[in-house]
């Protein structure tokens, strides 16, 4: 795979392509703690079921101009939605516990090509 | 009920059917808006959002009823934005360029709620927050901002009595209040917050403020004058009620049974009689009081650990009563007594009602737990839940009601309050 992908902000109408890695193979895992409510047999998952993925993504802007508009997005507690060419959609869902990591990782970094690079490394399916 | 659980924007019980079921993420996010600031007209500005919704990388709202100061939030920590606009500025510009989440003035308002299944959300605010303090920290692999807020009451605290006050006579609690807001906002016209007074019967005897008291304390103790509180509630709004009556005025909004995924995750029961009393007295006296009184409470519930006597006229609360009965023989709980003054009260029903409510406060604290649970946002004090917990002596569904909540605002991290049973 290497096409474009769209990642939207679902509140605001703030989106962009980028390209999408041909080898580009997020792992499928449950996000969240566990919590062992008094009583209770099993403990319980801080998820509502569905299974997430987690990855590294790249993101690569187009220009200077979009870097503080990608970086707002990327911080803001909206729901995203990224949506790949083969036409699955994922809800990227902000982990603050990632957030310090993530603020680190998505600093900017310069290519030989004006173009700047960005990491998102939690989302989330939008179904199981 | 006085939680916001039944009440809109925050709809419960969606959030109650998938919580109960599994739980949800957690969503969580603050908005600053700008502070009430004088409009030059005699009036007020209205609050004005300077920001979208802000992460929260951690910190803690507590909310707890002994404080006169409500709402608290510590360790309140949002990272700066690319563009700069949140980070205090060292030497801001001559136009009063600086960071929003700064200390000068501005209000942070706190949400917490979920992500439901279908990816939308719901969430409850934790309350309105002036910012007090903010720690700009720098570890080499980011920068964060670290701050200490307080609700609304910090602002009136800090204005402080600027001239000598005596109170008008034969004003009620409510009026008293309402004229300390105008006196100490009395130069810009009168008390800018939304506010919500219950109307009391009371009247308040002539009292005098000196340059420097703290109008909010004074405030605080006219209120319980009539045995009602005073405080600032989610939404930043004044609230003058008469405190809820748990085992009349509430209801159990949730159990938190054993053995249910709903179950707290962790209680801890503090079981001590150490200045816990079942006798209570209040005695108003001062210049402007023209009979003292002395009146009593005593625990008239039968089946309280507390128990001292019947109540004269039956019920709960006893009528107003200058003498004090001997202890049942039934009452095994060694007598503990407990006195208090005031200058407030100017009759002996008013003075009753002020030992009433310090006795509704007690009864059931003797046995002072400490629950964990997963998530709640918007539980709030006064809030009745029933939990069962067999191994630690909670065999049945037993009613609580909550003193003192805390909530972090991180998602995942789980929920604390403080709370003592309901007398039944």
């Amino acid at each position: 795979m290497s096409d474009v992908a769209n990642l939207y902000d679902t509140v605001t109408t703030l989106d962009f392509d980028f390209i999408m890695e041909a080898n580009w193979e997020p792992m499928i895992e449950e996000i969240g703690g566990k919590f062992y409510p008094l009583g209770n047999i099993y403990a319980t998952i801080s998820t509502d079921g569905t299974k997430g993925i987690s990855g590294t993504l790249t993101i690569v802007s187009p220009d200077d101009s979009m870097d503080a508009d990608i970086m707002t997005m990327l911080q803001s507690v909206n729901i995203k939605l990224l949506t790949l060419p083969n036409g699955d959609g994922y809800y990227i869902v902000f982990d603050p516990t990632s957030a310090r990591k993530g603020a680190k990782d998505f600093s900017l970094m310069n290519t030989s090509t004006p173009l700047n690079v960005w990491t998102v490394d939690y989302l989330e399916s939008a179904s199981s | 009920m006085s939680g916001q659980m039944y009440e809109a924007p925050f709809n419960l019980a969606p959030y109650l059917d998938c919580y109960s079921a599994s739980v949800l993420q957690s969503y969580t996010y603050g908005i600053i808006y700008t502070g009430y600031v004088p409009d030059g007209l005699g009036g007020w500005s209205d609050d004005e959002p300077l920001t979208g919704n802000l992460n929260l990388v951690e910190g803690t709202v507590t909310i707890d009823r002994n404080n006169t100061t409500r709402r608290t939030a510590s360790s309140l920590t949002i990272l700066p934005d690319e563009a700069g606009t949140l980070l205090p500025i060292v030497l801001p510009t001559l136009d009063g360029d600086n960071g929003f989440y700064s200390p000068y003035g501005n209000e942070l308002w706190l949400y917490k709620g979920c992500i439901l299944p279908d990816f939308s959300t719901t969430v409850a605010q934790l309350g309105v927050f002036s910012i007090g303090e903010v720690d700009v920290n720098d570890d080499g692999t980011g920068v964060s901002l670290i701050g200490t807020l307080s609700d609304r009451s910090d602002l009136i605290s800090r204005l402080g009595f600027q001239a000598p006050y005596t109170t008008v006579s034969g004003r009620t609690v409510d009026q008293v209040i309402n004229d300390i807001l105008n006196f100490i906002y009395v130069s810009y016209g009168g008390s800018p917050f939304p506010q919500s007074l219950a109307s009391s019967t009371y009247v308040i005897p002539i009292s005098n403020y000196d340059v420097g008291d703290d109008p909010w304390t004074e405030m605080c103790d006219v209120a319980a004058s009539a045995g009602m509180e005073l405080f600032f509630d989610y939404s930043g709004t004044l609230i003058l009620q008469t405190i809820p009556v748990p085992i009349t005025d509430t209801v159990s909004c949730v159990t938190y049974a054993e053995g249910t995924p709903s179950a707290m995750t962790t209680l801890k029961r503090g079981v001590s009689n150490k200045n816990i009393g079942n006798v209570l007295s209040v005695t108003s006296q001062g210049a402007h009081v023209t009979t003292p009184v002395t009146v009593y409470w005593w625990d008239s519930d039968s089946t309280s650990e507390t128990y001292y006597a019947a109540a004269p006229g039956g019920g709960f609360s006893p009528g107003p009563v200058s003498t004090l009965p001997g202890p049942d023989s039934t009452s095994t709980y060694p007598t503990t007594f407990s006195t208090s003054d005031t200058s407030l009260a100017s009759t002996d029903v008013q003075a009753q009602a002020i030992v009433n409510a310090l006795g509704l406060l007690s009864v059931g604290s003797i046995d002072n737990t400490v629950f964990t649970i997963r998530d709640q946002p918007a539980h709030d004090v006064d809030d009745v839940i029933g939990a069962q917990r067999v191994v630690a002596g909670i065999p049945g569904t037993t009613y609580y009601v909550m003193d003192q909540v805390q909530i972090d605002v991180t998602p995942k991290n789980p929920l604390q309050f403080t709370a003592r049973p309901v007398p039944s």
